[in-house]
């Protein structure tokens, strides 16, 4: 081995931890690189192939019941190539439970090819034999049902049996929910998707000869949104509800909002790692280069040229990039396929998901490191070129000394403070640069520390807030036909309520000027306490006499505030359209939707006390209670929905877990090798104090004081950068129609990531203790070398 | 004259700091014969080290040139200049300047690994008395033995000149006085041509020639009829 490689080799022995840190960063960063970029790849891979494979709709409408030749009739829109009928409703199931859990029923045409079902198990349903059902396999597996189990489906006051023919899956419920407000747990055993054949389930629930969606193909060279506009235009006053594209279809919506998000991160992660071992890597080398002017030198005397002494401190650079390449594509590659399996297939059903590795990723990475590592490492090292074999001889300039800020404004606070402070200072004010990245440093690591907390803290607001303040019902009610208040009154009395408080639900156009959106609009009891409303100043509201409540984002896609009027319509108004005031503008973190008094929609609709649903208190079951009233559709608990959620919230910590280490790793690597790399700097004015007198301790102390300074400006840069930076991940994520979240200052976060920043301060102020008790500080003195 | 093996003509070297000027050297010329064992002594400041790195290719003159062995090194491009550094000459500092992170074999390693006709490296440790000291760090030898690692180095490569700038300025008086008779050994036995600079005016019997600098000027040059062994010297 040559002899500059073995001082290299001596020198990385030396500083290990520094290294190490380093390279812990870089494979951090690449292993970041395979999994997610694997990952996604896969995931998104297994979407795409799936969609192709089963034809999942580009386009849904649903409609009052048509006759099916109506929306064959719609192939002939230039924009769609394809489109079919289906009966799409509500139900429940007797499986012989207590409670008897909903069944979404889809009922395809035998002879279809949109949103096939595939088949895991036994045999779609056809007209052979009509009394069959295929269940999607979360809700079978749940409740242990297998293909020949038979089960009763409750469909208008009668119980039908029917036989499981199938266990399948769906593209249209790759994330089995209907209602936004599942979005972050779906309920399998409660909630079961089922799939029947047209024809029969046209019979069971009395429409026959017709259908109430419809499901369409885009032609090719039409964009989605032509489309849409297209059937919307085509089905205007044939009693259409609304039209959504696939982008809004609720399980796509979910897979996609999970592969949007693995895709930024794929895409930023690496870099971010990378881009911090760039800069450490830069403070290192530059800092080694100009310790080592002599040795440069004496290399240039002997014979060295500008190139070999160059690639020797480059080499460390390639050194740490290679292994933390290496070690972060290996652990990478091993945990592509648990990552895949425990934060994704435990979510969708992805029945064609094929875990692959991409080897072409390999090359990125490598290029990647090699860009960053070397990069850098040749931009730090260049003051090489400029040091002359004469500089051997000479002894290093000493550095400029001059007065300081502090100094010259302040001399009475200056020489009041105490030696060893005045020698901190000096040099935190000499290098600003270096201070300023150690501060920086803190504030990226607690940032990152943040972000989980924020999250967690979100998530909290979002299921406790939500349902603690603002949806305080236990359960949610909704009827197959609208009652009226007699029938409130009766299920109240069957079910011995305590508080039952009706509403009024459709799907409304909400336009104002060219600006149009598909809106539910709820109907809410005056004096109502059941559904609680907050505008966006924090204040509360409730519901008025007339005039509308509009979501946030609503508002925002309308471009209405309080004052301005909306126009209404729907196919329960005739199409007709109503000027309706806003009255306020409302907070609504999952889903959106406008809310309006009884009397308002009843004066819209034309109708009385036609309630399509109810908000019910009560700390018994009425799940159980209820479970003989055939008009009801459906009842939501928001008890299960918060236990549902409270269970996911494990793998949501896990993941917080994995970032918080993450955050901890980086503000080690940082703020550990700037104290190294400060200790290294001042090796001969720290050893003229030992000669001095002054003892490690004191030396130590300055160190610890610096550190302290710099984490105290971190902490203080980190919060609102903190704050800033998962605002902007939420608008960028999270403010959709769907999901609509607030972000509030959130101190408890800020806290907790203060702490844990602290902690990794005192654990860097451990390792550099060690470091400066094995430090030869004589050594220093003695010899010029290094 | 045919054994010249660098002559130095008109060197003129000035350092511009802020507004101040400092002629380092001032028209200095200088022929050195081939196996010549010369001794520059002068004050503190009076231009020997400009001298020598200048001579050594490690800076260039404001004025003036250097021809060695009939080139002149200012025509030389920058790797030539390197090569010029790394076969020709070999320099020994008063710091000694080793690596710390090196033992003294791989210290002289470092030089005889650039070279295609280094001397074999155990012969050299055995010509500087450091057989035993070979996989000695820096930290654990004295001054003296550092020194002679460094030698050591410069010697390996063996190149054509040795520049010794104070090579003796950091070590005792014994020492100091072994050192010497050391590259007075090597200078005979290999018949490299040696230039050391001192700034004690005792050790000037023991060269071949003698030059005393002041001012950035050479002042005196005398020839030694009959140099005087380093064992003898005495200061
Ligand atoms: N790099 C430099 N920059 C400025 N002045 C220098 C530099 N090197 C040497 N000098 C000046 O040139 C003069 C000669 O220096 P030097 O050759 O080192 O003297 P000597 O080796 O005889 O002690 C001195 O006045 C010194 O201050
Ligand atoms: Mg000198």
């Amino acid at each position: 081995m040559r002899a500059l490689d073995k001082r290299l080799l001596r020198t990385v022995d030396r500083s290990r931890l520094q290294f190490l840190a380093i390279i812990v960063v870089i494979a951090l960063g690449l292993m970041a690189l395979v999994v997610l970029n694997n990952a996604y790849q896969n995931l998104d891979g297994a979407m795409s192939d799936y969609y192709e494979r089963q034809s999942f709709a580009h386009l849904f409408s649903e409609f009052v019941p048509q006759p099916p030749d109506y929306v064959e009739g719609l192939r002939d829109l230039p924009e769609i190539r394809e489109a079919e009928g289906r009966i799409v409703t509500d139900i429940r199931a007797d499986i012989g439970r207590d409670i008897h859990p909903e069944l979404h029923m889809v009922a395809l045409p035998e002879e279809g090819d949109i949103n096939r079902p595939l088949v895991l198990q036994g045999h779609l349903p056809g007209q052979k034999d009509r009394n069959e059902v295929a269940l999607l396999a979360g809700f079978a597996e749940e409740n242990d049902l297998q293909v020949g189990d038979e089960i009763d489906l409750i469909v208008r006051e009668e119980a039908i049996r029917v036989r499981v023919s199938a266990v399948v899956s769906s593209p249209e419920f790759l994330y089995p929910i209907t209602d936004i407000s599942r979005v972050f747990a779906p309920d399998n055993e409660y909630y079961g998707i089922a799939f029947a054949d047209l024809d029969f389930a046209a019979d069971i629930v009395g429409m026959p000869g017709q259908v109430n969606q419809a499901t369409f193909m885009v032609a090719e060279g039409h964009s989605l949104e032509s489309a849409e506009e297209a059937v919307r235009d085509a089905m205007g006053g044939r009693g259409l509800m609304r039209v959504i594209t696939r982008d809004d279809q609720l399980s796509h919506y979910s897979v996609s909002l999970r592969t949007g998000q693995l895709e930024d991160l794929a895409s930023s992660i690496p870099l971010i790692f990378l881009a911090i071992s760039a800069v450490i890597i830069y403070m290192l080398l530059m800092r080694m280069v100009e310790a080592d002017r002599t040795v440069i030198g004496v290399l240039k005397a002997i014979g060295y040229s500008d190139g070999e002494v160059l690639m020797h401190y480059l080499k460390y650079a390639l050194g740490m990039g290679f292994v933390g390449a290496l070690l972060g594509m290996v652990i990478g590659h091993l945990l592509v396929r648990p990552v895949t399996e425990t934060f994704f297939l435990e979510f969708f059903d992805m029945p064609l998901l094929q875990v692959q590795t991409d080897w072409s990723l390999i090359i990125l990475g490598s290029l990647l490191t090699l860009v960053f590592c070397v990069g850098t490492g040749m931009w730090a090292t260049r003051t090489v070129l400029q040091i002359t074999p004469a500089d051997a001889m000479q002894p290093a300039a000493p550095p400029p000394g001059q007065k300081n800020l502090l100094e010259r404004w302040f001399p009475r606070l200056w020489s009041w403070l105490a030696f060893t402070t005045k020698l901190m200072l000096r040099q935190l004010l000499r290098n600003k640069k270096r201070f300023a990245l150690a501060v920086l440093g803190v504030a990226f690591a607690y940032t990152l520390v943040v972000l989980p907390f924020y999250m967690l803290g979100i998530l909290d607001a979002i299921v406790f807030e939500q349902f603690d303040e603002f949806e305080v019902y236990d359960y949610a009610v909704s009827f197959n036909e609208p009652i009226s208040e007699a029938g409130i009154a009766q299920i109240r009395e069957e079910a011995d309520l305590k508080q039952i408080e009706p509403l009024i639900e459709y799907p409304f156009e909400a336009r104002n000027g060219w600006r149009n959106e598909t809106v539910p609009v709820r109907a809410l009891p005056e004096g109502g306490t059941l559904q609680r409303f907050q505008n966006a100043r924090g204040q509360r509201i409730s519901i008025p006499t007339s005039g509308v409540l509009v979501c946030e984002y609503m508002a925002g896609a309308l471009n209405v505030g309080p004052g301005d009027d909306v126009l209404l319509s729907s196919h329960i108004t005739d199409e007709h359209e109503h000027h309706i005031p806003v009255k306020d503008v409302i907070r609504q973190d999952l889903g959106s939707g406008m809310y309006v008094s009884h009397q308002t929609m009843q004066a819209m609709t034309g109708d009385g006390d036609a309630y399509t649903g109810a908000f019910v208190q009560s700390t018994d079951d009425i799940r159980y209670r209820l479970r003989h009233a055939f008009n009801v559709k459906s009842i939501t608990s928001v008890d299960q929905m918060v236990e549902g959620i409270d269970e996911m919230m494990g793998l949501v910590i896990a993941l917080c877990t994995i970032l918080v280490l993450m955050g901890g790793v980086f503000a080690f690597a940082i703020l550990f090798n700037i104290a190294t790399v400060g200790i290294m700097e001042r090796t001969r004015e720290f050893s003229s104090m030992r000669v001095l007198g002054y003892d490690r301790k004191s030396i130590y102390h300055i160190i610890l004081h610096e550190n302290i300074l710099a984490t105290i400006f971190g902490l203080i840069l980190g919060a609102p950068m903190g704050h800033m930076t998962f605002v902007a991940v939420v608008e960028a994520f999270q403010r959709t129609e769907m999901i609509y979240l607030p972000v509030p200052f959130h101190p408890g976060s800020h806290v907790a990531a203060t702490m844990l920043v602290c902690g990794f301060v005192a654990l860097v102020m451990m390792a550099v203790r060690v470091k400066i008790r094995n430090l030869d500080l004589l050594e220093a003195l003695s010899s010029r070398m290094t | 004259m045919s054994d010249e093996i660098i002559r130095a003509e008109n060197l003129s070297k000035e350092y511009v700091q802020g507004d101040v000027r400092v002629g380092a050297l001032q028209d200095v010329s200088l022929e050195v014969r081939t196996g010549e064992f010369i001794v520059i002594v002068g004050p503190s400041g009076s231009g020997k080290s400009t001298l020598l790195n200048i001579l050594g290719g490690m800076d260039v003159p404001t004025s003036g040139r250097v021809i060695y062995a009939g080139r002149d090194l200012a025509e030389l491009n920058e790797s030539e200049l390197t090569e010029y550094r790394r076969s020709e000459i070999g320099f020994v500092f008063q710091l000694y300047n080793l690596m710390s992170a090196l033992t003294a074999r791989e210290n002289v390693q470092l030089a005889t690994e650039l070279v295609s006709g280094a001397l074999d490296l155990d012969e050299v440790m055995e010509k500087v008395g450091l057989t035993d000291r070979m996989e000695h760090f820096p930290s654990q030898m004295s001054g003296g033995e550092q020194q002679r690692v460094a030698i050591a180095r410069a010697l390996a490569k063996n190149p054509g000149v040795l520049l010794c700038d104070e090579p003796t300025g950091a070590l005792d008086y014994e020492t100091g006085i072994r050192i010497l008779a050391l590259l007075r050994e090597l200078n005979c036995d290999y018949g490299t041509t040696v230039i050391i600079i001192t700034h004690n005016l005792a050790v000037a019997d023991m060269g071949d020639r003698m030059l005393r600098m002041r001012s950035g000027q050479i002042v005196e040059q005398r020839e030694n009829e009959e140099p005087l062994p380093a064992e003898r010297i005495v200061w």
